[in-house]
């Protein structure tokens, strides 16, 4: 019995491997038992840890030789799983936390059957797979209908429609979709998140949302629901700020981010995009264009006069800094391809009246608009805008409209191009950083070129610590155990990395003595390895090519770089096959051994 | 003088082999770089990629071989994310999710900042297993991978809601340091579908001669230790950087100056060791 | 004895003045960090000179611990000491814990317990996944069990219970390795041997040193396999092929020795750029 077990359980998961290899239908098989072994083999970690443990609480039990050694061991192994176990340090993850969202429990049975959507159908026949978990607690089919209890989001839909790969079923869930939405008012304002079975209003909430919140259901738990979201939507938070820009104007449309006196203040959780806007504030920091030469020099003279004159270095650095900026060009090639037709994705709906009216060939996408170029007259207006700082983008626009066609989605083109491309404070900042890499920079050169990345820094810095204080972490053990800055990664980092790198690193000392003390030319055999072994070192060096590059051409293949390509090419590859072939059989030959029972030594003698 | 060197104690050679490295690395001696076949074949096969193919990292190394391997992560990334294409991050080495966390820090954030985690990127993180891993995932990436590393649910992942397994990928990029690493991923995702995946490699030096076999076969291109990456790190600065690259990307060539000096000390180091025992042996030869 | 501890205590003098100096002008192992939405990130020091940065304490107290690892691992070069042994203590504990903290966030928590209760861990530790069981979820059970059992091997008594899991180890990883290896390994490699013989080129038809080449390495294996090939003696025309065979392999192996001896180096130069350059603020 303890041995003839493992002896099968040995065999099945062995054979079942191999013959998931050889049989297709049985390849699931296979994978399971895999999935197994690789649990398993996260499960042998943990019985490492242990057994370490084990042996050295041991030796210090029985004050062993070495035993403060052990003491060591176990304190460094001890405090390194505390903080992995426990993830000291460690925030919630960003990506799960819905920043900007209040959430109040609800279960699916308690939402209101104003929630509730319906349409005529039913689920897609033949289909044997479970209806995705996303939607599994909010679809049903009853009476002939398909209902949807809830809103439904993008990821149901496109869970949805997976799930049935016809354009009948995939229009059906559009429909289904389109009749499972928030009532207009709240429209992009609630979800219900049916996996942690809450109920979420983003930010703040106003009045007439919330009458069209309580209007929904009649019951207490959804009354309830509402006034925990009203609260949280509510709640006022205040950190004190002295960065605030001089001048600083919130954008219109945040209402309910208050800027005054030193102190930023905001009723109800903060998004991150929300977050964005109120760090930009309605202020525009001026994009960089393209300088001329005199615009170059001007520029360069305007540093040096904040301090000492650049060193050769340095001036190139900057030369390279400013080329980095765009070109003419570019704008002109981002302006042809936003002005070609955009390809917009046809629903699954107009699809099936396509298929249904007969057409063979149905694509998914359909074309909007005509391909609008850019003319020569409005190469000409780019190239003027591009290096004069007087043009402003909204005259660009409109002399480009007056050179030729020139549409909407091409504006929106260049305004995109023009939000991408740094601006005067991320350029400075560039100048900075490469100026400082080639060579010395004074205070108040450095103040020029970095005193406004400050300020907006630590503007930033301030509404981020207001968007930290504003939410509610909602799951606290989400984060990364190994983030920068929690203190398993302090344990990596600075303890385990150094330490297992320096142990590797010290092999370069001991293959140095072994060359020194073992390596002779005894014999035509230990000849060929040292020979080849020169060869090598010389050849995957600048030494083979600096000795030999003198070789005429016709003996070209005894220069030592071709010899080491021969060399690992032919014989290095030979040798390492024939070994390969060698091991393969011989690992053949013992794992048909342990599978069939022959070898059993691992069972252990008992 | 010959007994002098014979019972030479070997903490003189250590601290030979020290200076021989430090001082390079102090002086900052490098020289330019004549990329091999091997490197150009790698090259080439990623730059064969067109914009939104899928692209498997392994990461399969460790800071114990990060002074080899980390230079060819960065290029590999580097010239991949120039190709438009979607990285999908992985590895089955304990210590390979720090050095994906390195890459994704240090390249893709500064380098790429427009790039979408989710969308263009995914870092899918560790799972043990070894070779068990490869063998499962290469026929069903759900068996193992449900969530990415951040814990993102992988139905929720745009790049990886297509994803079903690892034949789908249309390169497998692996850097590996030892067990499990590109041996592996050849043994239980190539050769088990030759047609369907195609993978390109950089290891260290102990692996490299190893792996050799499996070229071209197998194994579309490899890079071999420290030369292999600066071979190829070059081809990648001239072809998308240009001048005055950042430093992270002369790292490879960097180390090559102290590789130089240090090889011409071995081999000083063999020839005097060889010296010493022909002369040792023609004395005792006199004597008998 | 005297000389060398004189020796050692001059040399350690004039290097803790050294970094005295050091820490005083340009400072050593000073790390940077910046706060972004509450998390601090280390930064170079030209932020840190702008003025978005503040020096990390904690951090430089790091890099100053990691420089005293590399330099106590280097030290046993000189000889065996209480500071390599610490060293290496330190390694240990903090390895272990590294694997096994890995294997409970990455594989124990979403592949084990996350399969079988994923409602419960969805609550707390990976709110990503979906709390409802998917089918065939009962079959994670056996791995838990066999896990369990496993865990079984710390306990002092029982130790067969441990067999059960250990036995489906040994057994999956023979079945693995045993196609693995004949695929990759053994047919690949026989049909990738056995290729075309003949280069033929586009243009000037039959590639003359290409054939050379692989004449020469089909021969090279088949004589390393001949020495493989222990069930004959190796004498006369074997031993030859064989004494071939030897050859091949002493290039192989030199081959071996000069990329290892390559990769070692390297290794060794990033711990001294780390040491030069994120240490002392040299580079």
């Amino acid at each position: 019995m303890k041995r003839t077990i493992p002896l099968l359980i040995t065999g099945i998961g062995g054979f079942v491997l191999i013959l998931a290899f050889f049989i297709p239908y049985t390849e699931s098989w296979g994978e399971v038992a895999a999935v197994w072994f690789d649990v398993m083999a996260a499960i042998a970690f943990l019985l490492g840890g242990g057994n370490l443990m084990k042996v050295h609480l041991k030796k210090i039990s029985d004050r062993a030789a070495g035993w403060a050694y052990s003491l060591i061991v176990l304190l460094a192994f001890l405090l390194t799983l505390w903080t992995g176990l426990f993830k000291t340090g460690s925030k919630p993850a960003d990506n799960q936390e819905y920043y900007g969202e209040s959430f109040a429990s609800l279960s699916v049975a308690d939402l209101p059957d104003s929630m509730l959507a319906e349409i005529e159908g039913s689920l897609p026949e033949k289909v044997d797979a479970e209806l995705p978990p996303s939607v599994r607690r909010q679809l049903s089919v009853e009476n002939g209908k398909l209902r949807f209890r809830g809103w439904m989001t993008d990821d149901h839909v496109s869970d949805l429609k997976s799930y049935h790969e016809t354009l009948e079923w995939q229009c059906k869930v559009e429909t289904l979709a389109a009749a499972a939405k928030p009532p207009e008012v709240l429209s992009g304002k609630v979800s219900y998140h049916s996996d942690h079975q809450v109920l979420s209003f983003h930010g703040y909430m106003s009045d007439a949302e919330h009458t069209a919140l309580v209007a929904l259901g009649k019951s207490a738990a959804w009354s309830q629901a509402v006034k925990i979201l009203f609260d949280a939507s509510r709640v006022e938070t205040r950190i004190k700020s002295e960065e605030i820009p001089k001048g600083y104007q919130l954008p219109e449309s945040v209402k309910n981010v208050q800027v005054s006196n030193g102190e930023l203040v905001i009723q109800g959780p903060m998004s991150a995009a929300l977050r964005d806007q109120v760090a930009a504030g309605q202020a525009t920091v001026p994009f960089v264009r393209p300088m001329t030469k005199e615009q170059r020099a001007a520029f360069r003279r305007e540093i040096e006069s904040k301090g000492q004159p650049l060193t050769g270095e340095q001036a190139v650095a900057l030369e390279t800094t400013f080329n980095t900026v765009w070109t003419s060009v570019q704008l002109r090639l981002a302006l042809v391809t936003a002005g070609q037709p955009s390809e917009v994705p046809k629903t699954a709906c107009e699809m099936l009246i396509e298929q249904q009216a007969g057409v063979q060939d149905i694509k998914p996408k359909r074309i909007v608009g005509t391909a609008v170029g850019i003319n020569d007259a409005q190469g000409a207006v780019l190239a003027k805008f591009s290096t004069d700082p007087s043009v402003s983008i909204d005259q660009a626009v409109e002399q480009l409209r007056a050179a030729g066609e020139f549409n909407d989605a091409q504006e929106k083109g260049l305004k995109k191009f023009l939000d991408r491309v740094p601006n005067q404070i991320d350029f400075d900042k560039s100048v900075a950083t490469a100026l400082n890499g080639a060579g010395p920079l004074a205070e108040e050169q450095k103040e020029f070129l970095l005193g406004d990345y400050r300020k907006r820094f630590l503007w930033r810095r301030d509404v981020g610590r207001l968007f930290v204080a504003s939410h509610v972490p909602k799951y606290e053990w989400s984060g990364d155990y190994a983030e920068q800055g929690t203190g398993f990664w302090f344990a990596y980092e600075y303890a385990m990395k150094p330490l297992t790198a320096t142990m590797f690193a010290m092999l370069a000392f001991y293959v140095a003595s072994a060359a020194f003390r073992a390596f002779r030319a005894k014999n035509i055999e230990a000849s060929l390895l040292l020979g080849t072994a020169f060869i090598i070192l010389l050849g995957r060096t600048q030494a083979g090519v600096i000795l030999t590059a003198w070789f005429p051409d016709a003996i070209g293949g005894l220069r030592i770089d071709s010899l080491t390509v021969y060399i690992m090419s032919v014989f290095n590859t030979a040798g390492n096959r024939a070994i390969m072939i060698g091991i393969a059989l011989g690992i053949a030959s013992t794992s048909l051994k342990v599978l069939l029972g022959m070898d059993r030594s691992y069972l252990g003698n008992d | 003088m010959i007994d002098f060197l014979a019972n030479l104690d070997r903490r003189w050679i250590f601290l030979l082999m020290l200076l021989s490295v430090a001082i390079p690395i102090l002086t900052g001696v490098s020289f330019e770089e004549v990329p091999s076949k091997q490197a150009k074949d790698v090259f080439q096969e990623i730059e064969n990629l067109k914009p939104g193919d899928k692209v498997l990292m392994a990461w399969d190394f460790g800071p114990e071989t990060e002074g080899e391997l980390g230079p060819m992560a960065t290029a590999f990334c580097r010239q991949v994310c120039e190709k438009k294409a979607k990285l999908y991050f992985i590895a089955i080495v304990p210590l390979g999710p720090r050095m994906i966390d390195r890459t994704i820090e240090n390249i893709i954030r500064a380098d790429f900042p427009d790039l979408v985690y989710g969308e263009d990127y995914v870092n899918l993180g560790y799972k043990s297993g070894n070779e068990g891993v490869i063998k499962v995932i290469v026929t069903d990436l759900r068996g193992l991978y449900t969530t990415d590393a951040r814990g993102t649910n992988i139905d929720q992942i745009t790049m990886c809601k297509d994803v079903e397994n690892l034949q789908q990928m249309d390169l497998i990029v692996s850097v590996s340091g030892s067990y499990p690493g590109t041996k592996e991923w050849v043994q239980y995702a190539v050769s088990p579908y030759p047609d369907k995946i195609k993978m390109v490699g950089g290891c260290t030096g102990v692996q490299a001669p190893l792996l050799y076999p499996y070229i071209p076969g197998q194994l579309k291109g490899l890079l071999g230790a420290i030369k292999g990456a600066a071979e190829y790190e070059k081809l990648v600065v001239d072809e998308y950087i240009g001048d005055s690259p950042h430093p992270k990307y002369l790292e490879g060539k960097r180390r090559m100056g102290p590789q130089l000096i240090a090889h011409l000390l071995m081999i000083g180091l063999i020839i005097l060791g060889n010296v010493v025992f022909f002369c040792q042996r023609a004395r005792e030869g006199q004597q008998a | 004895m005297k000389r060398d501890q004189l020796i050692w205590t001059v040399l350690l003098v004039i290097g803790g003045a050294w970094l005295l100096y050091r820490c005083s002008t340009v400072g050593v192992g000073l790390v940077y960090a910046q706060e972004v939405d509450g998390k601090f990130t280390s930064v170079d020091k030209l932020e840190y000179t702008a003025g978005t940065a503040q020096i990390d304490w904690l951090r430089t107290l790091g890099v100053w611990t990691a420089a005293f690892f590399t330099l106590g691992i280097m030290s046993f070069l000189y000889k065996d000491n209480p500071f390599y042994k610490i060293c290496e203590s330190v390694v240990v504990g903090v390895s272990a814990a590294y694997w096994m903290v890995l294997g409970y966030w990455t594989v124990v928590v979403p592949n084990l317990l996350g399969r079988i209760w994923p409602a419960w861990i969805q609550s707390w530790a990976m709110p990503g996944i979906s709390p409802l069981r998917e089918g065939y979820w009962y079959m994670n059970v056996i791995p838990l069990v066999f896990g369990v059992m496993l865990l079984w091997r710390l306990a002092p008594k029982g130790a067969w219970i441990a067999r059960w899991p250990l036995a489906f180890i040994i057994g999956t990883t023979a079945g693995l390795r045993l196609m693995g290896f004949m695929q990759a390994d053994f047919l690949s490699q026989i049909r990738a041997g056995v290729g075309p013989i003949l280069a033929i080129n586009a243009e000037s038809g039959i590639d003359f040193w290409d054939t050379v080449r692989n004449v020469v390495m089909l021969l090279s294996v088949l004589a390393c396999l001949v020495y493989f090939f222990f069930s004959i003696e190796h004498k006369g025309a074997v031993g030859k092929v064989a004494k071939v065979g030897i050859w091949v392999l002493m290039i192989t192996f030199g081959a071996a020795f000069g990329y290892t001896v390559m990769g070692r180096i390297a290794l060794l130069a990033i711990r001294l750029e780390f040491l030069f350059n994120e240490w002392l603020a040299l580079g």
